[in-house]
């Protein structure tokens, strides 16, 4: 979304505020049963009710139109499709946003052990109770393990009446930075842009997309080191919240670069074992292998297919041009290797698991947003257009 | 010797053996005419290894070659230097150490078995230029030609000089000043305050052997300094006065062992094994302390000489890294850094020390380029002669040609002229590529160069327009030689992924038309066509020395990935080449005419000195 975008209104609204704290011990009961203990056993790292500042004691809401120049109101950026960011203050309020009680927005995600995307649609402009309660637990996991966020929990806004009614808003502390989408020199996405009439052919060039003003070796060495560290804990961001709009970048007065995640409302933990089985690899690998598909820069280039090839024969073609060229996955694929001998289990049969979730339909899908095939180009037409929308 | 002839027609030979890294070099009345490294011709790296059992291993090919080049007989060489001085490294390395491998360096049996090769070498030299040399040969101290070779082909006639690596005889340091045609010693650091010897030693328990500080210093970028930043404060330390120290106990550079490192640092890095947070925040501290250390040290040879220029030579003024932090901090206006810092180029140094400090010679020349190597045009020509006619083709404007096969995302190997002296191909045994392209890292790393997937590839930019794209507050004549890296300007990060390391930065060549002007006219014309003034420039090697001939360019493009190559006017398709071809280059490697035969086998290296009068009957019987 461009930066010039008309501001917003938030107003107060009905209903109340809870710490992160009291949210995770009231409404986390969507979570599994290793993630509810996890919340539990950490939600101390989150900030009481006493620590919420006078301003967020109220819930604000953004405001069907102006709210006039004399009412109570907080003149904010909108960002993404349902949430707005006081600059000033740096807080972003997400899920402030409400949209007709039709609105959704597409959900994907792979079953563990199993081999396809599931696009599902969620409710959207406000946040579900398990959603706030997934940011909550990621915040929380991260925390623990000195993985670096862009956002710090506040509190949480609980709606009680009109379109948002029993939805809410959590409201989150920026830390700073740029989103590294803003870095995207030709911006193409969605893919489906590609392929659009409008489109210039020299576009494919037969490498990834350029970051223009970000060094994208840098970033695909922190990325893939900040995954791996994730997956090999047991937990997975989700893979719309992988994308490379929830990248953040810091430049530090030192001339360094420092990268932050952000967005955990799909994240996930599962529990590792302490002997991977096959079984229990090949599911694994899958959801890594997806994961980071969908967290990469696209590709420039175009797998052609033949007439009449099924998608296993298209597999192996596609799968080798993405592990060739993809930045992300060269640098996720050396820590998850280092990851998963640190735990013990066989790094052999990982790699082989590896290999094998890269001849997975959940692969196949999960390209299609990042490199074009025949296959992708038949899916275009057959879809909606990516949910991928600038921040 | 008539010193008086030798002023006015001066041919002057200098040798390096000691150690590793043998070369020659050829001057004559004061102009460089030729110079090589013997690892090109015997093609094995770094010619042989640094070994108590092989200084008189004399760079036989490499003194052949410069004769050739300069088309006079031995004869006709009137003074001979050899960078090494044998009564100094005796002196100053017998039972310095708490521990010595047995009949290794630092034990009596060792430094006394050294001392005798060395002392072959006049007579072994004799005998290979058929002609008795030894009124004519000098003994001159390894650090004073690092200091020499850094210090008289530089632009400056005045500077503050500084040679660094991991030994010579006894001092790894020399901080000097230069001025006209003198070289004065300002102080000397002796064994073992050594940070080249330091860096082979992390080197190796870093996994990556004697040789492997070029990745040290790449993995460096990875890690994270500050985590064992005060381990390596334990034992190297530095003050502001401009000293530094390295606890020899720690070090235990002569014996394999690395117990007191592994008590810092934790286990070596083993085979095979990957290298892991750990490793790499050790060689980020170790980056780290270099910096330090050198900075103290330059900072003290500024308030010693308040020169504003600075030479530098010695293997650690390969670091890349430090050097731009000595150009920036170190409080010199300009910096110079002799393209063959490391060990090969003290043959240079020899020459250039007998001619000006010794002869008394005028300063003559300044060193723009190192194209010192032979060139080949004519075994091109042959070589080509016998690849299918399919595979070649005659280039009509070859620059623009080049530059779109780069541009389409081949990788195009460039063979032309003479061959480079020192450890960086600079466009005439240049490997080059799309620096645009991310995936091209891989590409080269994984299927041509065999290399670490850490490992960055270095840039070849236009000199006029190199600030555009980098972060250069100051240019200098050594930013020919490819031996600093500099930021890349934000505004540009991303554009250049190939050729960008993960800390920003970009190991740089600034080629000028004068110097080099086919390979000018490739990057102006990919410049043209892509508006991005530079190419990925790597040497043209496979695990093994750069390219020398046209025979071992085409072996070495046929053995890799590399798409094609550019020899001399030519343009091969590799994919297009028969196997016969391929065949016909295992079986017989052509070697240039004026190339001798193979240097001493290895298993002669442990034969006795032959006696004074051997040499002499040899030259009688002529």
């Amino acid at each position: 979304m461009p930066e010039d975008t008309e501001m917003i209104d938030l107003v107060p609204a009905d209903g109340y505020v809870v710490s992160p704290l009291d949210f995770a011990a009231r409404f986390s009961t969507n979570l599994s049963g290793v993630e509810r203990i996890f919340l539990e056993q950490n939600a101390s790292l989150f900030g009481t009710e006493a620590e919420i500042p006078p301003t967020l004691r109220t819930p604000w809401i953004a405001a069907s139109g102006s709210a006039g120049e004399n009412a109570d109101r907080i003149v904010a950026r909108p960002s993404g499709v349902r949430s707005a960011v006081w600059d000033a203050e740096q807080i972003q309020f997400k899920g402030c946003r409400p949209a007709p009680e039709a609105a959704d927005f597409p959900f994907e995600h792979v079953e563990f052990g199993g081999d396809r995307i599931i696009s599902t649609r969620v409710p959207f402009g406000v946040m579900t109770a398990e959603a706030v309660s997934r940011e909550l637990l990621g915040h929380c996991f991260c925390k623990t393990y000195g993985i670096p966020c862009a956002t710090t929990p506040m509190c949480v806004f609980g709606y009680s009446s009109g379109p948002a009614a029993n939805r809410f808003c959590l409201v989150l502390k920026l830390a700073g930075g740029t989103r590294a989408e803003k870095f995207l020199g030709t911006k193409p996405l969605p893919l489906s842009e590609l392929v659009s009439p409008s489109a210039d052919s020299a576009v494919f060039t037969g490498s990834e997309v350029v970051m223009e003003g970000l060094n994208t070796v840098w970033h695909a060495d922190q990325k893939g080191r900040w995954l791996a560290e994730l997956h090999f804990r047991g937990a997975f961001r989700g893979l719309l919240n992988n994308n490379v709009g929830n990248d953040v970048v810091q430049f530090l007065p030192s001339g360094k670069h420092r990268f932050l995640l952000r967005d955990f409302d799909s994240f996930q933990l599962i529990s590792l074992p302490l002997a991977a089985s096959r079984e229990f690899l090949s599911a694994f690998a899958v959801q890594c292998v997806v994961e980071v598909v969908k967290g990469s820069l696209p590709i420039l280039d175009y797998v052609s297919t033949q007439t009449g090839e099924d998608a296993q024969q298209v597999l192996p073609r596609i799968g080798a041009v993405y592990r060739r060229k993809s930045s992300l996955w060269n640098s996720y694929f050396r820590y998850a290797r280092l990851k998963a001998r640190a735990l013990a289990w066989s790094e052999a049969e990982f790699v082989s698991a590896t290999e094998r979730a890269f001849e997975s339909m959940a692969f196949l899908e999960a390209s299609c947003s990042v490199i074009l095939s025949d296959y992708a180009l038949e899916r275009l037409r057959r879809r909606r257009p990516q949910p991928y929308v600038f921040h | 010797m008539d010193r008086n002839t030798a002023r006015q027609d001066a041919w002057i030979l200098g040798i390096n053996s000691a150690y590793h890294e043998p070369s020659a070099c050829l001057v004559h009345n004061g102009k460089l005419v030729a110079a090589a490294e013997e690892e090109r011709f015997s093609r094995v790296r770094h010619g042989k290894p640094a070994d108590l059992k092989n200084p008189h291993w004399l760079p036989e090919q490499s003194i052949r070659y410069c004769l050739a080049e300069a088309g006079i007989e031995s004869g006709a060489i009137t003074e001979v230097g050899y960078s090494f001085a044998p009564e100094l490294r005796l002196a100053g390395n017998v039972a310095v150490d708490t521990e010595a491998t047995p009949e290794g360096a630092g034990t009596i049996e060792g430094e006394e078995r050294f001392y005798r090769l060395l002392r072959q070498v006049p007579q072994r030299l004799s005998l290979l230029l058929g002609q008795d040399v030894r009124d004519r040969f000098r003994w001159i101290e390894h650090h004073l030609c690092h200091a020499a070779s850094a210090f008289f082909v530089s632009p400056f006639e005045d500077a503050a000089v500084l040679s660094v690596d991991g030994i010579g005889e006894a001092a790894t340091t020399w901080l000097g000043r230069g001025q006209g045609n003198r070289l004065h010693l300002l102080a000397e650091f002796g064994y073992p305050n050594s940070l080249g010897l330091l860096w082979t030693k992390l080197s190796r328990f870093l996994g990556f052997g004697n040789y492997g500080q070029w990745k040290v210093m790449a993995l460096a970028a990875y890690g994270d300094p500050d985590r064992f930043y005060p381990a390596f404060r334990t034992f190297v330390e530095c003050d502001d006065s401009g000293n530094f120290e390295v606890d020899g106990r720690t070090l235990q550079f002569r014996v394999e062992s690395c117990a007191s490192l592994e008590r810092l640092f934790g286990p070596r890095c083993g085979r095979e094994e990957e290298l892991d947070d750990r490793f790499r925040d050790i060689a980020a501290a170790l980056q780290r302390v270099t910096n330090e250390a050198l900075l103290a040290v330059v900072r003290r040879l500024k308030a010693e000489t308040d020169s504003k220029n600075l030479c530098l030579a010695g293997g650690v003024a390969l670091n890349c890294v430090a050097n731009r932090l000595l150009l920036e901090e170190g409080g010199f206006e300009d910096l110079f850094v002799q393209p063959a810092a490391n060990d090969a180029g003290t043959a240079l140094g020899a020459c250039y020390y007998l001619w000006n400090q010794v002869l008394g010679g005028e300063r003559v020349e300044t060193m723009v380029h190192s194209y010192l190597g032979p060139s080949f045009a004519r075994d091109a020509v042959c070589l080509l002669s016998q690849v299918n006619p399919e595979a070649v083709a005659k280039a009509s404007n070859l620059p623009a040609q080049v530059a779109r096969l780069i541009a389409q995302g081949s990788t195009v190997a460039l063979f032309q002229g003479r061959m480079e002296f020192g450890p960086r191909a600079l466009g005439n045994r240049s490997i080059l590529a799309d620096p645009r392209r991310a995936d091209m890292v891989r590409l080269l790393n994984d299927k041509v160069k065999q290399r670490e997937w850490f490992r960055p590839f270095a840039a070849s930019v236009l000199a006029e327009r190199a600030c555009e794209w980098f972060a250069m507050e100051r240019r200098t004549i050594a930013d020919r030689f490819m031996v600093l890296a500099y930021p890349v300007r934000p505004e540009k990060l991303g554009l250049i992924p190939a050729v960008t390391h993960v800390d920003g930065t970009t190991r740089l060549q600034t080629v000028d038309r004068e110097n080099n002007l086919v390979f000018h006219q490739v990057i102006e014309e990919f410049a043209r066509i892509t508006g991005v003034p530079l190419v990925l420039n790597t040497s043209l090697n496979e695990s093994e020395p750069i390219v020398c001939s046209p025979a071992d360019a085409l072996r070495t493009c046929l053995k890799s990935g590399v798409d094609y190559l550019v020899i001399e006017g030519h343009i091969v398709d590799i994919a297009r080449c028969h196997a016969s071809v391929a065949a016909l280059l295992d079986v017989t490697p052509p070697v240039r005419d004026s190339m001798p035969q193979q240097q001493s086998s290895p298993d002669s290296a442990d034969a006795e000195p032959a006696l004074d009068e051997d040499v002499a009957a040899v030259f009688m019987s002529r």
